[in-house]
């Protein structure tokens, strides 16, 4: 899969989590430009990418991610 | 000995200038010194239970770090592997890293366990023995809570995770480690730094800075300006309430409880401002524990700005984990497959969170006021996480911006209230004195006591109640300010040096003027330093 084809999966998941279909995420996208996005979201939003990529995500990436574009990296990575 | 006192200011002007003179490669030295003669000032009994920590946990560490790198050496050099093969080494790896993990976590929490709930042992074991009585004299008295017990081993904890996530390398240097866990400004209160962030800063070598010096006296005054002229003044006023209750209407119960969380506050942030500027002169930067808590809109928000660091690591060690074990991935998927999926979205998130507030209230204290106390922060913040799409759509359907300022506003003093009702079961002494003062409050309210001189007899006088609101508004006008993003100290940097000379002498004044140091004062104790 194509960075540009996990994007188009990632912002369907962010719109339908946040209920705001006018995300449109970027490598340098973070929690703070996000509404909503706080520590209790992101395990939901976790499940969510490991459920539609087919994944399983370690914790340290949970933890650890700072941005979205490192979320991209670890999804290719994993799968 | 005391960060306010006469012997912490000695002490830190003393380290300074030994610090900033040594050889750059012995300054950690000097700090792993000042940090044992600090709390060595408290006694030796506390400096065996932090040595049983720090040695443990180094162990630990150093055990999970051969494990790391085992299993890199072996993935590395043997690239042929299948996935198969690959996640099979993994794995086991991963449950020989469990049994290390949980034999640090079980030796620590439970030492943690034991001294905290010591109290309650002998009372129980008495009851069992048919010794009515029996406290527990001679054989849990060892068990006494000793200082800053809960702050360290948490953040010993967190190092052992990182290490086991494979987040931090191992520390391979026992008494740089022993530095990283007694570090003095935050053995009393915190906050709970993280390996990654403090360590490197406490070893590697530092230059004087004139900024950082300035900054961090600049910093310890303002948090002496919040306990000893506001949060020391309010602990009269409050004291008076929380003891003699049955003798004031709900009104006065309700006021002196909302002016326990303007003192806590004062008393926690300050001492954490004392703790942070201290480390500054030094060059070293902790991390912040306090973010303007009750400007908070809702519960949820009130516990990410106020004592940061807790809440923090209760994420990372105790919601994540929670949220991802095998059956609460189960449990969400099975939710949000069903009619209603948003709601399997947060269900279990609601119920880890309800999870951790119950061991984040046990952590401040033993008796069944704490567990309360967390149990009414777990339902505020669970709910409201339930809630939230039904009130999403309220809004929307009523037309109401949820920034609105009027909407803000309401949010504020409704959280603030919220918060309120919680802290009569934190500081009241046992979970039927909260109890019977909140029955109070809404039973028996006489709010004429509000005005007919009742709050000039809790202990103050009026002179000092009028200081003690002058510092609150103080205090209120520089949250407002740095809300709006104003940095204090780095917007008087930029004033003419008159100015600045100015602002520092009149604080400086203030706080010998205002400050509560009538001869044989004792400085109210930290409420978090016993915690």
């Amino acid at each position: 899969m194509t960075r540009d084809e996990v994007y188009k999966k990632l912002n369907e998941i962010f719109r339908d989590l946040f209920d705001d279909g006018t995300i449109v995420l970027t490598d340098k996208t973070t929690a703070d430009d996000i509404k909503g996005w706080d520590s209790l979201r992101h395990i939901t939003l976790i499940s969510a990418v490991e459920d539609e990529f087919g994944i399983e995500l370690e914790m340290k990436d949970i933890v650890g991610l700072k941005n979205v574009g490192e979320l991209v990296d670890v999804i290719i990575r994993e799968m | 000995m005391s960060i306010v006192s006469y012997k912490f200011v000695i002490f830190l002007a003393l380290l300074c200038g030994v610090y900033y003179l040594v050889p750059k490669s012995a300054q950690w030295i000097v700090l792993l010194a000042a940090s044992m003669v600090f709390y060595l000032s408290y006694g030796v009994k506390p400096v065996v239970y932090l040595l049983f920590t720090a040695l443990t946990t180094f162990a630990a560490g150093l055990i999970l770090g051969n494990i790391n790198f085992s299993l890199e050496n072996c993935l590395k050099s043997n690239p042929s592997l299948s996935r198969e093969e690959r996640k099979a080494a993994k794995k086991a790896a991963r449950t020989r890293k469990r049994w290390v993990l949980a034999a640090a976590v079980l030796c620590n929490i439970g030492m943690l366990a034991a001294v905290k709930f010591a109290g309650c042992l002998g009372p129980v074991l008495g009851k069992l023995l048919g010794r009515p009585g029996y406290g527990g004299e001679g054989l849990f008295s060892w068990l006494a809570l000793t200082l800053g017990v809960s702050f360290y081993v948490f953040q010993t904890v967190g190092y052992v995770t990182d290490v086991y996530r494979g987040i931090a390398e191992p520390c391979r240097s026992f008494p740089r480690y022993l530095l990283f866990v007694c570090f003095f400004p935050q053995l009393l209160q915190g906050p709970i730094s993280r390996y990654g962030q403090l360590y490197p800063q406490l070893v590697e070598p530092r230059d004087f800075s004139a900024r950082n010096m300035k900054f961090g006296i600049q910093l310890i005054m303002w948090g002496y300006f919040k306990k000893v002229v506001v949060a020391d003044r309010l602990a009269v006023m409050v004291n008076t309430v929380f003891d003699r209750y049955a003798e004031f209407g709900g009104a006065v119960i309700f006021l002196g409880v909302m002016l326990y969380c303007i003192q806590l506050y004062g008393d926690f942030s300050g001492g954490i401002d004392i703790i942070r500027g201290a480390a500054q002169m030094l060059g070293i930067e902790m991390t912040e524990n306090f973010r303007r808590p009750y400007f908070s809109r809702s519960t949820a928000e009130f516990w990410r700005r106020w004592h940061i660091s807790l809440g923090a690591w209760m994420r990372d060690y105790l919601f994540y984990p929670i949220s991802r074990t095998k059956a609460a991935l189960r449990l969400g998927r099975a939710c949000r497959k069903r009619p209603g999926g948003h709601l399997g979205d947060v269900l279990v998130p609601a119920a880890a969170t309800f999870i951790v507030f119950i061991v984040m209230g046990i952590w401040h204290g033993a008796g069944l006021n704490w567990l309360v106390y967390g149990i009414w922060n777990g339902v505020l913040i669970s709910s409201s996480m339930l809630l939230e799409a039904p009130f999403r759509r309220f809004y929307k359907s009523a037309g109401i911006s949820p920034d609105n300022p009027m909407v803000r506003f309401f949010q504020i003093c409704r959280t603030f209230i919220l918060v309120t009702i919680g802290r009569y079961f934190s500081r009241a002494e046992s979970l039927a004195v909260a109890a019977a003062m909140l029955r109070r409050s809404f039973t028996a309210v006489l709010p004429r006591q509000l005005l007919d001189g009742t709050l000039l007899n809790l202990g103050l006088g009026l002179y000092n109640m009028v200081v003690a609101l002058a510092g609150c508004v103080v205090m209120l006008i520089v949250s407002i300010l740095q809300e709006r993003g104003c940095n204090i100290r780095e917007s008087l940097e930029r004033k003419s040096p008159g100015v600045q000379f100015a602002v520092n002498f009149v604080s400086l004044l203030a706080l010998t003027l205002f400050g509560i140091y009538a001869q044989g004062y004792v400085p109210a104790e930290f409420v978090y330093a016993n915690v």
